[in-house]
């Protein structure tokens, strides 16, 4: 290719090279990830688990998107009690004859209208409740609940540490896979609004770890990845109404078998190795 | 009439801070004692968290002091993010002869890095 004719472009300032730092003031980049809110609100949740001591190692457990049998329970209760009566109500409507048309032709048939409009928007609910109950089911039971196994605990700013990540299948996937994982630290504030508290959320670190395959016809997926907490980053914080929260998320695919996601939230104490 | 300063403004978490207290000529005759406190606050986005961390009170001699102020080595560390920041500060306030405060406390920043350790 030869050199570019145009004479204005030998004057355009070149482009400034990428920074190297990952301090992002952007929303979290979703690739297939839960929305930010989720996690979120997962790593507060677990953001106090310590690690047990294993024949592994240190080893943290995540069990919010196990198989439960009590959670199974309630959404399976309140998904068919939502159909069962979305259902009476509609053979209801079914079985009695049209009310007569009021004077005039007025009013009669809007109020049908809008009473067969909630039906259905209620029918439409009670069906994307059974569809996510199936959904959940089938991934859940699936899958048993994923373990990270650490070299040390808690971990410090600078440092490189290699951990390991394992989720057995309950019977052996027959389709290939994958495992996305990120490092991630977020900023997590809450405050009131009148008499509700709410709260809002920022990241601070967003680390894409490299992706890796999960074999045909494994009986699990495990990984191995380096985590590299930067020095200039912040160590875990906590208070009322101020967080910052590191964590690990991983989301496992097997197209056609199984999608998975699990949260481990780390400890990042404030030193720094030099 | 009272001029706090940080002697040193970073100071890595668990060592101590120190402050050195002036007061203007005369007017330390009016002053009993000193009460230094050290702690952080949050500002921004979310509610105010904050906390008093070391307490002390020096009897003032002449026109000045030093005085070192130990910081907990569990931080939390200064933080400047998006939605919240982390500022410590050193309170230095008068108690008069009966033990009460009087006067408005005077307040210096400073940061408070990670301890640097070694593998």
């Amino acid at each position: 290719m030869g050199k570019p004719s145009d004479d204005l472009g030998d004057e355009l300032p070149k482009p400034k090279p990428a920074r190297r730092s990952r301090f992002r003031s952007m929303q979290l980049r979703n690739l297939g990830y839960p929305p930010q809110t989720d996690l979120v609100g997962r790593l507060d949740r677990v953001s106090r688990r310590k690690p047990r001591e294993g024949p592994e190692g240190l080893t943290l457990r995540d069990t919010q998107t196990a198989w439960s049998w009590p959670k199974f329970l309630i959404g399976a209760v309140l998904a068919l009690a939502w159909n069962a009566g979305t259902w009476t109500v509609v053979s209801m409507a079914l079985r009695f004859p049209r009310p007569a048309a009021a004077p005039h032709g007025e009013g009669g048939s809007s109020g049908l209208i809008c009473a067969f409009s909630i039906l259905i928007f209620a029918v439409l609910i009670g069906i994307g409740a059974l569809l996510e109950l199936a959904r959940w089911t089938r991934n859940a039971w699936k899958l048993q609940p994923a373990r990270l196994v650490l070299p040390r605990w808690p971990l410090r700013l600078g440092e490189s540490v290699r951990v390991t990540y394992h989720r057995p299948f309950r019977r052996d996937v027959v389709h290939p896979g994958e495992l996305r994982a990120r490092l991630v630290c977020m900023e997590l504030v809450f405050y009131w609004e009148g008499t509700e508290r709410q709260s809002t959320s920022a990241p601070v670190w967003d680390e894409e770890l490299p992706l890796l395959a999960v074999p045909a016809g494994s009986d699990g997926a495990h990984a191995e990845w380096v985590l590299r907490i930067p020095p200039e980053g912040a160590p875990s914080f906590r208070a009322r109404s101020n967080r910052i929260l590191w964590g690990l998320e991983i989301l496992l695919r097997v197209p056609g078998a199984v999608t998975g996601h699990s949260t481990f939230a780390l400890q990042v104490a404030p030193e720094v190795v030099a | 009439m009272i001029d706090l300063h940080v002697e040193a403004p970073e100071v890595e978490a668990g060592s101590p801070v120190r402050v050195l207290l002036r007061v203007a000529p005369g007017f330390e005759k009016r002053l009993g004692t000193l009460r230094f406190s050290i702690g952080w606050r949050t500002e921004g986005a979310g509610g105010v968290d904050d906390a008093t961390v070391f307490e002390t009170q020096v009897a003032l001699k002449g026109d000045s002091c030093r005085v070192d102020l130990p910081t907990p080595p569990a931080g939390p560390l200064s933080f400047d993010g998006k939605l919240v920041r982390i500022l410590w500060e050193v309170s230095a306030s008068s108690i008069d002869r009966e033990g009460l405060l009087f006067g408005q406390a005077v307040k210096a920043r400073f940061r408070l890095l990670p301890r640097k350790v070694r593998v």
